[in-house]
């Protein structure tokens, strides 16, 4: 007999008009519990869209102030030296016409000692060709004192800001460098220092001993050799694509091809842990949301409890009763959940111009950001904020929805 | 043709130690289409029966048909479905759902049963002013009366045209010019549309405006 009944049915309108006129039942508790939602999207959306904008700074400054995206090395040390590509064609072949590829340069990279008299300073001597150089990183716009060199500048060198102040040189002073062939023999030149950059990264600013490709291949004795190929993808999002491609076609050389995550490890690190702080303040926000709808909803089912189980009376299935109750949850979340994503947003728009951490610059160099942040709104903290709201009324309506469902009807209605 | 039989039933409340017998052999049998009064004191186990006899009880014991079918072992889910398809109920209490007004408490269950909103509530102004209420359906139920809420849910349980309605009650909150009237409007709504009723009740008007008394006393029918 069972079987022949008509199971209940709800339409998704009446659904929706008990679930507002409920909300509205109690203003002040329903504008109490929004105000909670709205603040705590507003927050995490602002915090989210920060953490976004440094991230995003982070990665481009670090890919685009010398990394790039993708660099092939030489897939092991040769001896004492630098290891040597001594034949780049094959690279070059392997890079030409792939769509996903927008430029590449050759780097001839070695540690070294710079010297004036009375002071040293360990450098890492980098030899490149400054027309190839530029569509690849921003070193020529990080020139600060005098200017860059020539291809064919011969014995000339720009120098780190902080390489040059250790040294205590400025534009025409002379240098000396020592340095190691591949073959391990140590070679000694003087050079006149040309100019002087500052990228905000000490790892530039600290380090590098730019000079023209040929004079350190004359220099060192490796004609034609490089140290590794600088790679620009057309953008980071197809930079996976031309790292498989570059391995296949590179696959039996005695090369490695290395993302802009393997070169420098610990930005990777960084980016991850920062995705990691994301998703913990938002888990602490979904947490404060799920304890603020449940308390919401736990208060307006017992405030209800002679309407839930007069509706049981009526024919209501315990399925619609939950429904009925998780349904108030989330309108309620998406009400303030919506409010709150505006206001984040409109706190984002606020700091287009961005938000100015100078006093902490030392910090932000040191991991390839700048001191002023740019909070950036992106599809996936939507996503994300929209995802853990989700989530958060979902599981806050689940005990008083429950509970909606399981009463016994003639307790509820005494 | 008996729309509600019921052949020794028992209900006993609370566990071996503290055990009350609220219904003890209850033997009955309801005529379709009569309008029946269970009277009785309090605590002569009539609205226990009804309870049983509305599918929101389980009794302890016996048989319960409706219309030939029997409910008890039905699941909470299938005995709302049993109720919404065969009874009607009416409450001491009104119990008019707050949020909405009295077409919309009306057309809630026609809803339930799949009508569109639309039409069902048509059929709740059509089912207000078969008790007297036309022109009234948008008014929540705190602005309504007394008679007049208790009205509303006769409608309401006349919406869905069911095979019986069950009333706990109805009179207790209603003064004795408010009860007469829906005593009369009880039994105008039986003659008229034939539907079974079903009342548990000690108010005289009740009793005197009923086909049928059933006296209860101890949890049994007497005679």
């Amino acid at each position: 007999m069972a079987g022949a009944l008509p199971r209940p049915r709800l339409g998704l309108a009446i659904y929706l008009g008990l679930a507002l006129r409920n909300l509205w039942r109690n203003p002040q508790r329903t504008a109490l519990s929004l105000l909670t939602i709205v603040m705590a999207t507003a927050v995490v959306t602002f915090l989210e869209a920060v953490n976004d904008g440094w991230m995003t700074d982070l990665r481009n400054n670090f890919i685009h102030s010398y990394n790039s995206h993708l660099q092939i090395r030489a897939a092991a040390d040769q001896g004492q030296g630098p290891a040597i590509i001594r034949d780049p064609s094959a690279i070059e072949r392997a890079l030409e016409g792939h769509p996903g590829v927008a430029a590449w340069a050759p780097r001839l990279e070695a540690d070294g000692l710079a010297a004036v008299a009375g002071s040293n300073v360990g450098v890492r001597i980098i030899g490149v060709m400054p027309e190839r150089e530029r569509h690849v990183s921003r070193l020529r716009h990080m020139l600060v004192g005098g200017r860059c060199f020539a291809p064919d500048a011969g014995q000339r060198v720009v120098l780190g800001h902080q390489v040059a102040r250790t040294l205590g040189v400025k534009p025409r002073d002379q240098v000396v460098l020592t340095s190691q062939t591949p073959e391990g023999e140590l070679r000694t030149g003087l050079f006149t220092l040309c100019g002087i950059i500052r990228s905000g990264s000490p790892q530039i600013d600290r380090l590098f001993a730019l000079m023209p490709m040929a004079g350190l291949r004359d220099w060192l004795g490796t004609p034609d050799g490089i140290t590794h190929m600088a790679v620009r993808a057309t953008g980071h999002e197809g930079v996976a694509e031309v790292e498989e491609h570059l391995r296949q076609a590179l696959a039996g050389a005695p090369l490695e091809t290395l993302s802009w995550q393997e070169v420098d490890p610990m930005v990777g690190q960084w980016l991850r842990f920062s995705d990691a702080y994301g998703l913990m303040i938002l888990a602490i926000v979904v947490a404060l949301a799920i304890a603020q709808v449940s308390n919401t909803m736990v208060m307006s089912v017992y405030g209800r409890l002679p309407e839930f189980g007069l509706m049981q009376v009526l024919g209501t299935r315990s399925s619609q009763l939950f429904a009925m109750v998780a349904f108030e949850a989330m309108l309620l979340v998406t009400l303030g959940g919506a409010l709150g994503y505006g206001a984040g947003a409109a706190a984002v728009g606020l700091s287009a111009g961005g938000i100015d951490f100078s006093a902490l610059a030392g910090a932000f160099e040191f991991f390839f950001m700048e001191p002023v942040i740019h909070p950036r709104l992106t599809h996936e903290t939507a996503a994300r904020v929209a995802l853990g709201l989700a989530v958060a009324g979902v599981l806050g309506a689940l005990y008083p929805a429950w509970r909606a469902a399981r009463l016994d009807p003639l307790e509820a209605m005494k | 043709m008996n729309t509600i039989e019921v052949h020794d039933l028992h209900m006993t409340f609370g566990g071996r130690e503290t055990a009350v017998k609220a219904l003890d052999g209850v033997d009955l049998e309801v005529a379709r289409g009569s309008f029946t009064v269970l009277a009785g004191r309090s605590g002569s186990g009539k609205t226990t029966l009804l309870n049983c006899i509305g599918a929101l009880l389980t009794p302890t014991r016996g048989d319960i048909r409706i219309d030939g079918h029997d409910f008890t072992h039905l699941n909470r889910d299938q005995r709302a479905a049993f109720r919404l398809r065969h009874m009607g109920f009416v409450f001491q209490a009104y119990n008019l759902m707050e949020i909405l007004d009295a077409r919309e408490n009306v057309s809630y269950t026609l809803q339930l049963r799949g009508e569109p909103r639309k039409r069902a509530l048509e059929r709740a102004d059509h089912w207000l002013a078969e008790v007297g209420l036309a022109g009234l359906g948008r008014r929540r139920p705190s602005q309504l009366s007394g008679g007049q809420q208790q009205r509303v849910a006769v409608a309401r349980a006349l919406a869905t045209e069911p095979a019986i309605v069950l009333a706990d009650e109805p009179t207790a909150n209603l003064d004795s010019a408010t009860a007469r009237a829906l005593v009369e409007l009880l039994g105008r709504l039986n003659a008229h549309l034939g539907v079974t009723i079903l009342v548990s009740s000690h108010d005289p008007e009740v009793i005197a405006g009923a086909g049928r008394v059933v006296a209860m006393a101890d949890g049994r029918i007497t005679p």
